[in-house]
């Protein structure tokens, strides 16, 4: 683009600038968000089961 | 002849190359200093494939991506901090820390996520293929996966199905030379692994990987057939990863180490820390 004079150096810099900066505000609020509980870890992991076979085997329910 | 891009557009390409390439210096040094944890797959040096690819692409349209994704994402239009708060295993990230790097999905933007499993994202895009296709939509997905793949069995399958559903699928093979530590070229015996396409009736066409408009031009034609219904296409981008496999890798080849188009003639514009170890492995 710098070859066929689409774009100039400058435009280039302001460009490289505006990226650099969505990644420093991308840092920071990654950086600042909170750690997930420890619920929200334990959610979902496993599907609910039709059988709860582990209900069963501690003789939960019958 | 590729189609030169108004310098508007040009911008935005070269806007969204710069965000992957950022991002994924910012990964690195995070990473390095233990504030990201889990393994860590970069694809600096390979940013003209996501960004040209998902150029063809409109709002509906799917992705599939990598365990090296992260340039994906950004293409297809995830927001940089909920990705970056993703990696750093945050409740604010995507899927609320619990994907991370290699399980970052974003399913309002159509990034059907990415994949741990080499070979993992095959499978899904013919199942999103044949769900637009049963529900007479016009969304096709692109299949993003490396040539580390192509030998796997879910590839087989996948571009089996593709071919003999007509799938509105777009299967784009980010060729960065190496399987790990394998070269391609001692893993296939074909010249080109776009000639493997062939074998299941699917058109195959190699690209420069590092040119981010002969990457969009192929791409865009084998959109336009998949929306036309006339099947899946298969589209292999050369390119080269700058990093390790695993932030360890082998040292980049001259020859193939070209840039993507990020980096200027002029020294002291350069992007950032590393590029003077780019410049001084690839002049």
């Amino acid at each position: 683009m710098l070859d066929i004079e689409l774009v100039t150096h400058e435009q280039l810099d302001a460009e490289q600038a505006a990226a650099r900066q969505d990644i420093r505000e991308a840092v920071v609020f990654g950086t600042k968000g909170e750690d997930p509980t420890v619920e929200a870890m334990m959610a979902g992991i496993y599907a609910p089961s039709p059988v709860d076979a582990f209900d069963i085997a501690k003789g939960i329910v019958a | 002849m590729v189609e030169t891009p108004t310098a508007a557009e040009g911008l935005a390409i070269l806007r969204t190359m710069w965000r992957i390439r950022l991002f994924e210096e910012a990964v690195e040094d995070l990473y390095g200093r233990g504030m990201m944890h889990g393994t860590m797959h970069l694809s600096i040096g390979e940013e003209a494939v996501p960004t040209g690819a998902c150029l063809a692409l409109k709002d509906g349209d799917q992705i599939t991506s990598t365990h090296r994704g992260h340039g994906h994402c950004i293409a297809k239009g995830a927001d940089l901090g909920r990705s970056m708060a993703e990696l750093l295993a945050k409740d604010n990230g995507y899927c609320r820390g619990r994907g991370g790097s290699m399980h970052i999905a974003d399913v309002a933007t159509g990034n059907l996520g990415a994949n741990g499993i080499v070979g993992g994202g095959l499978p899904i895009a013919a199942g999103a293929g044949l769900s637009n296709k049963l529900r007479g939509v016009d969304n096709v997905c692109l299949c993003f996966h490396g040539d580390g793949s192509v030998g796997e069995g879910a590839w087989h399958e996948a571009l089996t199905l593709a071919s003999m559903w007509d799938l509105p699928v777009v299967f784009v093979c980010e060729n960065n030379q190496y399987g790990m530590s394998m070269p391609s070229k001692k893993a296939f015996k074909v010249e080109n692994i776009s000639d493997k396409a062939a074998g299941f009736g699917i058109p195959g066409e190699t690209v420069d990987g590092n040119d981010v408009l002969a990457v969009r031009e192929a791409v865009q034609r084998a959109v336009d057939r998949a929306r036309r219904g006339e099947g899946p296409s298969f589209i292999e981008a050369l390119t080269y990863r700058w990093r390790g496999a695993l932030e360890v890798g082998q040292e980049p080849l001259p020859h193939q180490g070209r840039d993507p188009g990020l980096a200027r003639p002029r020294p002291h514009r350069a992007m950032g820390r590393r590029d003077a170890r780019h410049r001084a492995c690839h002049p």
